[in-house]
């Protein structure tokens, strides 16, 4: 009876007694390289090659993904507020990384110059920053190693923004600090993926 | 006036013929590798003395054929960090199918 149990009538959708814990990996690639869709439609997934390389993040921690929200209510003084306004501008996902090498991966987390590699040594300059380079970020997230299970993220077009910091403490690991990146509109996706994907496959839940 | 004796030449019985050597013509050969460095790359050790040099992953440079395998025997290391697998890139070039 729902009056003794406080259960609601119709049909219920009941959340899963599952929990994710820990960072996903972290890939990154020149957002130039090539774009995979399924066969639903949805955009997913990195193809790295000789010119386009993907990079892996190694060792790092503190990772959040959060969402940059404008939000105005729509305010009516003699009754108060009787609806919002929501635009998404942007998700921002944050990290500290301890990995600094190879400095071919580390250049694009810092935005500085091209790196160049003879013997024995890496280079690179910190100059100005590009503006025009964009990356597509791939987080999978395996959460159920046995069967594979696995939920990711695809940031359709990001970039490595404000400012970092390399802490170099005494009888600790080096580490750079406040590194953002940034997810913009891709108009070149659906309007439904315009900043993210999100994939689930979870073949022992999921019909 | 007398007439001078000259001495007679010996009629021609056999003809030696000079055997040259072969001419050996060095022919540089070439082998096109494909750089697989994401950035500018300077090779500068190579067998043969030859520097080579990439400006991108993805470039297609022609390689000595002395040369070709300490070039494609260039490799990173150590193994990626956490998670990779093993599944990472370490070598410099990789050779051109076909």
């Amino acid at each position: 009876m729902a009056l003794l149990t406080g259960v609601p009538y119709g049909t219920i959708t009941q959340q899963e007694e599952l929990y994710l814990e820990g960072a996903p990996y972290i890939y990154y690639q020149d957002y130039a390289g090539p774009d995979l869709v399924d066969g639903d439609g949805f955009y997913y997934l990195l193809s790295g090659s000789a010119t386009y390389p993907v990079f892996q993040l190694g060792c790092y921690e503190d990772v959040s993904l959060a969402s940059d929200v404008t939000v105005n209510a729509i305010r009516c003084d003699n009754v108060g507020d009787k609806d919002v306004i929501q635009k998404l501008n942007h998700l921002e996902l944050t990290l500290s990384i301890s990995s600094l090498f190879p400095l071919s991966a580390l250049r694009h987390i810092l935005r500085a110059g091209v790196v160049t590699a003879a013997t024995d040594t890496e280079k690179m300059g910190i100059g100005s920053i590009s503006n025009s380079q964009y990356y597509k970020v791939y987080l999978p997230k395996v959460y159920d190693d046995d069967t594979g299970d696995l939920l990711l993220m695809q940031l359709h077009r990001a970039k490595f923004v404000d400012a970092w910091t390399i802490e170099m403490p005494s009888g600790d690991k080096w580490m750079v600090t406040g590194v953002k990146i940034w997810a913009f509109a891709d108009d070149s996706k659906p309007a439904a993926q315009r900043f993210a994907t999100v994939i689930r496959q979870d073949p022992s839940v999921l019909p | 006036m007398s007439e001078r004796e000259f001495p007679r030449r010996k009629p021609v019985t056999e003809v030696v013929r000079a055997e040259l050597p072969p001419v050996r013509k060095e022919v540089k050969r070439t082998v096109n590798v494909m750089a697989l460095f994401p950035d500018r790359l300077i090779i500068r050790n190579a067998p043969t003395g030859t520097v080579y040099e990439s400006p991108r992953g993805g470039t297609i440079i022609a390689v000595d054929s002395h040369d070709v395998d300490y070039i494609l025997s260039l490799q990173r290391g150590p193994a990626g960090c956490c998670g990779s697998a093993g599944q990472g890139e370490t070598r410099y070039f990789a050779p051109l199918e076909g």
